[in-house]
């Protein structure tokens, strides 16, 4: 099967006032059709900006300074600028946190999502409109014909993410790269957003990538979890076994941290020191001062250690089950 | 059977807006009622014991922090009362609220934004006790070290400056300011609701330990069901403004009574409970009907206009973070005399930040952000400054040097763009020229004929590949309006 979505090695660098840092480091995990999946990882872990990298909107000081990234086979990072436009929108699509980062608050929902379908597509406007309607649908919106009249200010936060959610599926992109899409919203508002979402891989064969810091989330969302650590995926599996049977040392303690796995009121198993800046890293694994496994041999690059589909990169990884 | 520490009773708790220039021109635009009142708290009664740690817990804008600041003497109910140890905690002065007590204490959300950048964190943690006389002269510094230690901080960090910690170290220290004060009732709202994970867990275990160390009753609000299930006793969900259900943890979690209760546990995604494993909270959400008309829904103001039959939306877009632990705040009107408009000064009012928002949002391209000193904002400059404020960053009059400090250490990328909107913030001055309310009123189809055409400054382009509007006229004029 081709991959909807295979990255490969990608880099990114920032040159900033206190040093160069790698933002992401040699990241590679790839999405089939149907699928999704989950990039998890702490506050400045790189998450969101593997999400610009995969779609080449890294702005300055930023580049990418390697890697590939290929969308149904093809390779985005070999295109010219005019041509990776045209394909970003239509092939794969992206949904931020802010759904006014999509939605022009002057048109109406229908006008604005009918523009963004005959930017790509040589339409009328009125079948253009329905193309509209159908996509609310998909995302669960009730009375879809109404709220395309609508104005983005007369939808609450939930329903303009869904608004934004449906005009990235306009010309049934093979990838969506939603980063954060839930994080803003209420938890009751974020489950119905969640199940439409899952409902939409499975029926559309959309493959998404869902960036999140939420673990719970992700593992009642996602087939597949990569987690990011200081730039670098470090462990990356099915849902099942990285929350399950985690083998990196930092992913078991952040599953650890959890407070719904433990007794309440029992003392959290806690990941000591603080989340590291990336300017100033140790030699070899990233993750060695705050690791309880750490032995001299974490002051050299950890090997990439697989086992069928899950692998981690760990020098001394938990025994695999 | 202990008396209780805190008793509410009969608490209703309503706020009038009233409506500014903007926001009547918008009213008008849609024929909303201009200044309308909010009831967001309606009857609420219960006790604290001493030593008991309760749960407050519900969607965004159930009314939680507006409990949270009741009960710390921050607001005055608009009916009812609060008392702790049978005295009241604050009381009505004409226009102003006097707070009767310091026995309440609470922790916000942002331990980034409710530190004074500029003083060192020691003397942030003695200026409370000093000021009310609680710890003699001689002995401050003694106690400052003693309560560092006690929050699991270097005693020596006391000569440091808050922008040298982390999140988490900073909410640390938020602690103990609060425990210098020798609360007899600790108001923690959302008060780890900002620290990653791994971070989150520290700060719980820190205050289990204090809870078990000196007998702390606290109010402890949260929209993270597991986080409450973790540290509390008893746990309050609420509902539109009101308590819905109240019950001990254990036996809350184990047998939900409230239909709300149960639906809200149902769609509260659980780590490991595998894939699926959460029911959404059907169609019901109020948000999810179609606008009645055009009448505005919760981004724009609170939409709770009409909350009767709960016929509002309860949902805010991202106003988890934004309504998070503010104080209550202002906001001044003024005459802007070279504009001839009218000129509303930025304040760190919170609930009209939304309508601030919604206002730059419905006259995008006519509305200026203008510096005092001249010299127009780009969109880009207001946008990222209004997101800023409405993520709660401008929390108090320290905000400015708190993004000075930031900007001077070597802070993220994320926090220093933030602190770079915040600092252009609280100069500038929003100003919408009169004949634009008048326009406003004509049609909105005019106001799409204006589109890209507007005076002076960067134009805004009309939708292109839609997803990507804002990041390619982001990238044309080098800036990404995110926050
Ligand atoms: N424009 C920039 N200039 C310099 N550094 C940047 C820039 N954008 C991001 N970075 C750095 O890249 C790193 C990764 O940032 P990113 O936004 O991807 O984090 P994230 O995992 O999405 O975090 P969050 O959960 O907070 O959104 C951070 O350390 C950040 O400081
Ligand atoms: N100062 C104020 N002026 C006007 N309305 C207010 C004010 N403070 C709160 N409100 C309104 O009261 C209602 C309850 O707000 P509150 O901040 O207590 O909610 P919350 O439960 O804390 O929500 P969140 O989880 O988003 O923090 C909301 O509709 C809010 O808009
Ligand atoms: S490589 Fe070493 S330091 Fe890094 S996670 Fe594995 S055991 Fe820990
Ligand atoms: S509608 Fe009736 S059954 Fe449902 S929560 Fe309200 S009172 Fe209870
Ligand atoms: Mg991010
Ligand atoms: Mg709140």
């Amino acid at each position: 099967m081709t991959k909807a979505l295979d990255v490969r090695g990608l880099t990114t660098r920032f040159e900033t006032r206190s040093g160069d840092v790698t933002a992401v480091n040699n990241v590679s995990f790839s999405v089939e059709r149907g699928r999704i999946m989950g990039l998890v990882g702490e506050s400045g872990s790189g998450k969101s900006v593997t999400g610009f990298s995969i779609l080449g909107l890294v702005e300055e000081p930023g580049h990418i300074s390697g890697g590939e990234v290929l969308v149904e086979g093809q390779d985005l990072r070999a295109l010219k600028p005019e041509a990776l436009r045209k394909l970003r929108g239509s092939k794969v699509a992206m949904v931020f946190q802010d759904p006014m980062m999509t939605l022009n608050p002057v048109l109406r929902i229908g006008d604005q999502m009918a523009m963004a379908v005959r930017v790509h597509e040589n339409m009328s406007k009125r079948a253009a409109w329905e193309r509209a309607r159908e996509a609310l649908e998909i995302v669960g919106i009730p009375a879809a014909g109404e709220r395309l009249k609508a104005y983005p200010h007369q939808l609450s936060g939930g329903m303009r993410q869904r608004v934004a959610i449906a005009t990235a599926l306009l010309h049934r992109p093979a990838v969506i790269i939603a980063d954060e899409p839930t994080t803003a919203l209420d938890v009751s508002i974020q489950s119905q957003i969640l199940a439409e979402v899952r409902r939409l891989a499975d029926e559309t064969g959309t493959a998404i990538v869902w960036v999140t810091h939420d673990l719970a989330v992700i593992s009642s969302l996602a087939d597949d979890i990569c987690v990011m650590y200081a730039g670098r995926i470090v462990e990356r599996g099915t849902a099942e076994d990285v929350i399950a049977a985690p083998r990196h040392p930092y992913t078991v303690g952040l599953i650890g941290s959890v407070p719904s796995l433990h007794e309440p009121g029992a003392h959290l198993p806690q990941i000591p020191g603080s989340t590291p800046q990336l300017a100033n890293l140790p030699s070899g694994c990233p993750f060695r001062p705050r690791c309880p496994r750490a032995s001299d041999l974490c002051a050299t690059e950890p090997p990439l250690i697989e086992t069928g589909s899950h692998s981690v990169s760990c020098h001394r990884p938990m025994e695999a089950p | 059977m202990n008396q209780p520490l805190l008793k509410i009773e009969g608490v209703h708790k309503r706020f009038t807006r009233k409506s500014g220039l903007v926001m009547q021109g918008i009213d008008r635009l849609t024929g909303r009622p201009s200044g309308s009142t909010v009831h967001a708290l309606s009857d609420i009664s219960l006790s604290v014991t001493e030593g008991e740690v309760l749960g407050l817990v519900g969607e965004s804008g159930c009314g939680k922090s507006t409990l949270g600041r009741i009960i710390s003497g921050i607001y005055t109910p608009s009916d009812g009362e609060v008392f702790l140890k049978g005295a009241p905690v604050a009381r009505k002065r004409g226009n102003n609220v006097e707070k009767l007590t310091t026995k309440v204490q609470m922790i916000h959300q942002d331990p980034f934004a409710s530190l004074n950048p500029r003083m060192k964190v020691g003397e942030t943690i003695a200026e409370g006790p000093r000021i009310h006389g609680i710890v003699k002269a001689n002995a401050v510094r003694a106690r400052v070290r003693s309560l560092l230690q006690q929050v699991g901080l270097e005693a020596a960090y006391a000569d440091r400056l808050p922008h040298q910690f982390s999140g988490g170290q900073r909410q640390r220290i938020a602690i103990a300011r609060a425990l210098a004060m020798e609360p007899e009732l600790l108001v923690l709202d959302e008060a780890v609701a900002s620290l990653d994970v791994s971070i989150q867990a520290q700060v719980l275990n820190l205050f289990m330990d204090l809870r078990r160390e000196l007998g702390l009753t606290a109010i402890f609000i949260s929209h993270d069901l597991s986080v409450v299930r973790h540290v509390c006793d008893r746990v309050a969900i609420m509902y539109l403004g009101r308590i819905v259900e109240l019950a001990s943890a254990e036996e809350l979690y184990a047998r939900p009574l409230h239909p709300y209760t149960k639906a809200l546990f149902a769609s509260i995604p659980k780590l490991g409970a595998g894939r699926g494993s959460f029911q959404p909270i059907e169609g019901r959400s109020l948000a999810a009907q179609p606008a009645e008309g055009l009448r505005l829904s919760s981004a724009l103001s609170d939409g709770r206009t009409e909350m009767q039959n709960g016929a509002a939306a309860p949902e805010t877009g991202g106003s988890r973070q934004r309504a998070g632990g503010m104080p209550p705040q202002r906001r001044r009107h003024r005459r802007d005399t070279e504009n001839g408009g009218s000129m509303i000064e930025f304040s760190n009012r919170i609930a009209e930040i939304n309508d601030i928002l919604c206002a730059v949002n419905m006259l995008q391209w006519d509305a200026r952000v203008m510096m005092p000193a001249g010299g127009a904002a780009t969109r880009g400059q207001q946008i990222a400054t209004l997101k800023a404020m409405a993520r709660g960053l401008l929390l108090d009059g320290a905000t400015e040097e708190t993004a000075e400090a930031v900007l001077a250490s070597n802070a993220t990328e994320r926090n220093r763009r933030a602190a770079e909107a915040v600092l252009s913030a609280r100069k500038w001055h929003m100003s919408v020229p009169p004949e634009l309310l008048k326009r406003q009123d004509e049609n909105l189809d005019h106001r799409r004929a204006c589109l890209g055409q507007g005076a002076g400054g960067r134009r805004f382009q009309p939708v292109p590949a839609a997803p990507f509007r804002n990041r390619d006229a982001g990238a044309a004029n080098g800036r990404r309006h995110r926050l």
